[in-house]
């Protein structure tokens, strides 16, 4: 198990982690579903990194699947991130989380780019790796796809009367209607 | 003894599928080898190819289509897809193109643009002092184009294409009405129909002009339109064809994605005409047997050696040779040139594999002034075309102006690298959707298809110690792009700033966001691309001495041998070469019926 630093990232031209690199943690779906209190915690951090609400993003269908996927991947690094958002939300009043999630999450050297990473995985349904450290044998240390959660990327329903190319179509001709706010 | 057929065909793509479904009409008995896959022959498999795609990280035009070292592929240089490189690049510039080698062929994955060439361009190097002539002229080419248009399913309207010289038959109309115009396209229309611009010292109107395509529509008079084929059990007995599964992609659906892979169908691929060519009964297919040697007994070719191989997982394989009374090679314009010269078949002019040719296409993105439909409808569904013909190409060459409904996926990737560059500016939550709700769906892209004219240099060589998994040589690719094109791609980049200022769009094209490749010409950045528009590897001619085939394909060399695809291109003007490859199919296919074994009197 690759053993994420807590606190800071290391200095620029050293990685933290061991040379060579452990092997990537076995997958084993019976013990790997993320505990259940994990769950409404990563919807709610979700909600206020995206900008969508809870109904749009469990509309997707995909959320448990990037949760299992970085409970697996990023099982040190996952509990800290929603330990630090479950204090921003015990800490905070609904209305200053965003300041909270800022100054706990965003600004801290490894948890801002972890969750930035999330972000990126939540609009686009690809991962990017956090951290320039992060050796490329590491399982979430290379770009991935998540191919059947492509459609789902919330960029698509961001954008005004787009939709994701090979998925969701608009129907003959509805390319000529005017969109939205043109 | 293995069969002996009448006719032999190597490639199963848009060529060798209509000269098989014509050949077999007339009654002869044929044999299609195809050296990839045939996934996409069932219902079924061609919607896993979906699923691929999906799952690509790049989703570029080879994504659906898993990387067979059986019969490998080239990709695009400058993006990291998985397998191995399949082009040796010599240089000095990379060729940017790809081609697909699986039943279907490239039209897997083509746009599906059908553009006619203009008059001018058949007489190109007597008109313009550049590049080569062809033995044949428009008017030679026009009944042809007709049988390409209904063979594809062509949308549009005559009204809108009669132009630049070309003409239609009196009562002539497409199969298909056009392809409606995104909203897109008729925002830019409001702006740009009218404006003059000023090129080779003659000032030009230009004009947004509705782009023909092989995408089904609405059908005029008795055309039936052809949606998705079957061979496999899905969606009724394995001898159904398309009968079933026709049902589904009967017209266009707005999936935004003709290339890399239209899920439904209602945009043409060669599997279609295959599937005919099947129903005759008189056609033998068999995929995953990549011809390895033409064998000739003086200028006759006598068989194809092939090796069949049963997965892409192992490269075992066997040995065999197909045998008939005429030869087609049909395998795309690099695999021809391959194909020939590893059977030690280079012509005494050494024209084979030369005058590689493609689109260098500039690339010009930028942010429309409100809201315009990105990402959204057909990937292009106009163009500015009054740029393609004239004086001016004595000096530079002529280039059409494709307008994207794509956005930006094209030249950075977005909208992926739009949502990614967002958060890496700190934006998060409400911001960060607002962000994007207003910048992406005003993402606009133009793509300027620079015409290039054929240059012995440019060409396609082997390097036998250099082989794929079964042994067989990987191309080796030389390929320049000459001051000639540069300087009509720099003319294309002019205009287009024009075209943005004219319409209030901001210029967002900048050299560091971008996948294409960057030159420097007279100290301006052009950013381009590749248009999948291979050309000239065994150009026609109205000579032997200048030439590798004649005007109906037919090889100078060999009695009983075609050499049929873009490669008998001796220039493309700026038109997508497809429909005009269809064409000269229907050409090849009368001349072989009526002349099977020898040259016929009348090749003009």
């Amino acid at each position: 198990m690759y053993k994420i630093p807590r606190l800071a990232a290391p200095e620029e031209g050293r990685s933290p982690l061991p040379a060579g690199g452990p092997a990537p943690a076995a997958a084993s779906p019976a013990t790997a579903a993320p505990p259940e209190e994990h769950v409404g915690d990563f919807y709610s951090l979700s909600v206020e990194l995206t900008g969508f609400d809870e109904v749009d993003l469990r509309e997707t269908g995909v959320g448990e699947l990037y949760l299992d996927w970085l409970s697996r991947t990023f099982a040190d690094v996952l509990p800290e991130l929603l330990a630090a958002w479950r204090e921003v939300q015990s800490g905070c009043p609904p209305g200053e989380r965003g300041r909270g999630l800022r100054e706990s999450i965003l600004d801290h050297p490894v948890l801002g780019p972890f969750a930035r990473s999330v972000l990126v995985l939540w609009y686009t349904a690809t991962w990017s790796p956090p951290w320039w450290w992060i050796p490329a044998d590491h399982p979430g240390g290379g770009n991935l796809s998540f191919g059947a959660a492509y459609p789902e990327g919330l960029m698509w329903r961001a954008a005004v009367g787009a939709h994701p190319g090979a998925a969701k179509p608009t129907g003959f001709g509805t390319w000529a209607f005017r969109p939205e706010g043109a | 003894m293995a069969d002996l057929y009448d006719v032999v065909i190597v490639g199963a793509g848009i060529s060798g599928s209509i000269v098989a479904q014509q050949a077999a009409e007339a009654g002869l008995r044929v044999l299609v080898l195809e050296a990839g896959t045939d996934l996409a022959w069932t219902y079924r498999g061609y919607q896993a190819q979906l699923q691929t795609f999906y799952d690509a990280l790049y989703k570029t035009p080879e994504a659906p289509w898993a990387f067979n070292p059986n019969a490998p592929e080239p990709d695009i240089p400058t993006v990291p897809t998985p397998g191995a490189k399949y082009f040796v690049e010599n240089g000095p510039q990379l060729y940017g193109s790809t081609y697909a080698r699986a039943l279907g062929g490239t039209t897997l994955h083509w746009m599906g643009t059908c553009l006619r060439m203009l008059p001018e361009d058949f007489d190109f190097h007597t008109r313009f002092g550049h590049g080569r002539d062809w033995p044949i002229g428009y008017a030679d080419l026009a009944p042809d184009y007709e049988l390409a248009e209904r063979e594809i399913g062509v949308s549009a309207n005559v009204q809108d294409q009669a132009h630049l010289g070309v003409t239609f038959r009196d009562g002539y109309d497409y199969p298909m009405q056009r392809i409606p115009p995104s909203y897109s396209d008729k925002q830019l229309a409001a702006s740009v129909d009218g404006m003059t611009v000023k090129l080779g010292g003659e000032s030009r109107e230009l004009l947004v002009r509705n782009t023909p395509a092989g995408r089904n529509s609405t059908p005029r008079g008795d055309y039936s339109p052809i949606g998705a084929v079957d061979h496999g059990e899905d969606l009724g007995p394995p001898t159904a064809g398309q009968a079933l599964a026709r049902d589904i992609g009967e017209r266009c659906q707005g999936n935004t994605s003709c290339v890399p892979i239209c899920p439904v169908q209602a945009k043409y691929n060669a599997l279609k005409t295959l599937t005919k060519a099947v129903d005759t009964k008189r056609v033998t297919l068999m995929a995953r047997s990549v011809a390895s040697r033409v064998l000739v007994g003086g200028r006759r070719v006598t068989g194809v050696e092939y090796l069949r191989y049963e997965s892409p997982d192992s490269d075992k394989h066997s040995k065999a040779v197909a045998r008939g009374r005429t030869y087609v090679l049909a395998c795309h314009a690099v695999e021809n040139a391959k194909l020939m010269l590893m059977s030690d078949l280079q012509s005494p002019n050494g024209l084979v594999g030369a005058n590689l040719q493609d689109h260098p296409t500039l690339l010009a993105w930028g942010l429309a002034p409100k809201q315009v439909g990105a990402y959204r409808g057909p990937l292009s569904t106009s163009g500015i075309e009054d740029l393609r013909g004239g004086a001016f190409r004595s000096q530079h060459a002529a280039f059409r102006i494709e307008i994207g409904n794509d956005g930006w996926i094209w030249p950075t990737g977005a909208p992926d690298t739009t949502a990614i560059e967002a958060i890496g500016e700190g934006l998060v939550g409400h911001a960060l959707r607002e962000r994007l709700r207003d910048v992406i769906g005003r993402q606009i892209r133009l793509g300027c298809l620079i015409e290039q004219p054929p240059d012995p240099e440019n060409r396609v060589t082997i390097n036998r110690r250099d082989v794929d998994a079964l042994g067989l040589p990987r191309p080796v690719i030389s390929y320049g792009v000459d001051r000639y094109v540069f300087d009509g791609m720099a003319a294309a980049a002019s205009i287009a700033r024009q075209i943005f200022a004219k319409a209030g769009i901001q210029d967002r094209t900048d050299p560091k966001k971008t996948f294409a490749f960057k030159s420097e010409h007279d100290g301006v950045t052009l950013v381009w691309a590749g248009a999948g528009h291979f050309a000239g590897t065994h150009c026609m001619g109205a000579e032997a001495a200048t030439s590798v085939v004649d005007a109906n394909q037919r090889s100078w060399q060999h009695d009983n041998l075609f050499l049929a695809g873009p490669g008998s291109m001796p220039s493309m003007g700026t038109s997508n070469p497809t429909l005009t490859v269809a064409a000269l199919a229907f050409r090849t296919s009368r001349d072989l019926i009526d002349n099977p074994e020898e040259r016929g009197g009348d090749v003009g």
